[in-house]
């Protein structure tokens, strides 16, 4: 049976410091997933501890109930396209994606082509001499070319000007309607990729905060103004991500099934998923 | 299926700079033949013209290639999903695979430079076998030399290959703690304590210890198969050492 990747209860501490404390999600087949977070909110030791390339203090990822950890089988089926550069610097492209076919051999070499005269990559350029931008390009091309079922995607527009991330953003969506692939997407650049993302990871302190389908949360965060009174009394046992005073008014900040509307003298907003992941996280 | 593909991707990697090494041992293997005939700096005895570091080029060489390991294929085993236990079996198969190669390599152009005439008419390119087991060398037949010599070229090559890899383990992956620890119980065993032992037994522990020493590299009793075993028995404590640290190297920012 196809369950997708579990983590279960994984710790991870660098000195003192909790990265993730009791982290317990569940990425499932054919779904795109945006996994934000503050810098330091502990998504990339996530990412990282998914993809076997660092090791939690405790805990278990599986892939299929399988464990990823120094397992070939199961790594095979994931690929992280990470935020730093660890191909060799004097390698050309065209060898670099030649030998990712040979770790890979579902990579779509025809596909590698086709991005590549898109986003105009020069194959014959070496690793280092790529600026930033075109590093990006670079991962982005083989990232996506690769045909495995599980693909994270740390920072991937870094560098990328908004033609280039547009460009991205469009790909990915073609490929994930051609591929089915799961795509997880860690991302500042909230705001961008919202309309991509369907279920959305929120970490904030090295904790899930929350997880769970984009549309759902969103058709939850509420932003209800108005005065301070007549708020107050509404929202007591509702969950309130954030309040702001000024003056008169007041703001709630709310995740909530409640239906405000019909009710004076407030007004009911929704919230944007970057605006409610300010509000997360502040 | 990932480890050949490793091995491959490893020996790939290498290729260009074993060819860049053998060319220049050929230039200068060139030069050692072709300078006594011309006679170009007449200050200069070009008749009494050797070249003999081929094999000690080439492990300083494997010593370095060695060294690089986290350099290059680890971040690009790791980028592509290889777990630590393949790149550290793909890693031994590419020690013993090149190392195999270059010593075959080595003592073939050893053999064919000796038999290029020469203006002095002697060997004038000689091995490290022939340097450390010369009486050895002179007892058998020049066959049987030449497969000691490949083999003990091959166990050469492993250990300084091997011996550059644990290094750069253990300078990456030993915690700074136990590096400290690690250096200053060596140098205080080798500069007080064995001294101080030393004087106490009056110096009978010096006497047992270069005996051994003596016995494991073979050289005193012309045995290079004493030397070979040291070697192996060093290599086979390195890769616990390096699996070891292995297992445990992290590859994150």
């Amino acid at each position: 049976m196809k369950e997708g990747i579990i983590v279960e209860s994984v710790f991870k501490k660098y000195g003192d410091i909790n990265a993730l404390n009791d982290i317990n999600i569940k990425l499932e087949y054919g779904a795109i997933y945006g996994i934000l977070g503050r810098n330091g909110a502990g998504k990339s030791t996530l990412i990282n501890i998914i993809s076997n390339r660092i090791f939690s203090d405790k805990g278990r990822v599986s892939l299929n109930g399988v464990s990823v950890r120094e397992n070939d089988l199961a790594l095979q089926d994931i690929y992280v396209m990470s935020e730093q550069k660890y191909y060799p610097p004097k390698m050309k492209v065209k060898d670099l994606i030649y030998w990712t076919k040979k770790f890979y051999p579902s990579f779509d070499l025809e596909y590698s082509k086709e991005i590549s005269s898109l986003f105009d990559l020069n194959w014959n350029k070496t690793v280092e001499s790529l600026s930033t931008g075109y590093s990006s390009i670079l991962k982005i091309v083989i990232t996506l070319s690769i045909n495995v079922p599980f693909v994270f995607l740390d920072e991937p527009v870094l560098g990328l000007d908004i033609n280039h991330r547009d460009l991205f953003y469009k790909s990915l969506m073609k490929r994930f309607k051609d591929c089915k692939n799961t795509f997880v997407i860690s991302t500042h650049l909230i705001e961008e990729l919202s309309d991509i993302i369907e279920k959305v990871i929120l970490i904030k302190q090295g904790k899930v905060l929350i997880d769970e389908s984009k549309d759902t949360l969103l058709e939850r965060a509420r932003k209800v103004t108005g005065s301070k009174e007549i708020i107050a009394n509404y929202i007591k046992n509702e969950d309130i991500i954030a309040t702001e005073n000024s003056g008169d008014i007041y703001k709630a900040y709310l995740l909530t099934n409640t239906d405000y509307s019909g009710i004076k003298d407030i007004t009911i907003e929704k919230l944007g998923l970057q605006e409610l992941f300010l509000k997360l996280t502040n | 299926m990932r480890k050949k593909v490793s091995i491959l991707y490893q020996i790939s990697e290498l290729k260009n700079s074993i060819i860049t090494l053998y060319v220049i041992v050929i230039c200068i293997m060139a030069l050692t033949i072709i300078l006594p005939w011309g006679k170009f700096d007449p200050s200069f005895d070009y008749y009494n013209s050797r070249f003999n570091g081929l094999e000690i080029i080439t492990a300083i060489f494997l010593f370095i290639k060695g060294t690089h390991f986290f350099k290059n294929d680890f971040m690009m085993l790791m980028q592509n999903s290889v777990s630590r236990k393949s790149i550290f079996i793909s890693k031994c198969y590419v020690i013993f695979i090149v190392g195999f190669a270059m010593s075959i390599i080595g003592n073939l152009i050893l053999v064919i430079g000796n038999m290029i005439p020469n203006k002095n008419s002697i060997n004038i390119f000689q091995g490290i076998y022939d340097m450390l087991f010369h009486q050895r060398v002179m007892q058998y037949s020049d066959f049987r030399i030449f497969f000691e010599s490949l083999l003990f070229s091959f166990v050469f090559y492993l250990f300084f290959y091997c011996f550059g890899y644990l290094f750069i383990v253990i300078k990456n992956q030993m915690s700074r703690k136990l590096k400290i620890i690690l250096i200053t119980a060596i140098s205080s065993f080798f500069i007080i304590i064995l001294p101080f032992i030393n004087a106490l037994s009056n110096n009978k522990i010096n006497d047992i210890l270069l005996r051994s020493l003596n016995i494991a590299l073979g050289i005193s009793s012309g045995n290079s198969f004493a030397l070979m075993l040291t070697l192996i028995t060093i290599m086979i404590i390195s890769f616990c050492i390096i699996y070891y640290y292995i297992q445990r190297a992290v590859f994150a920012d």
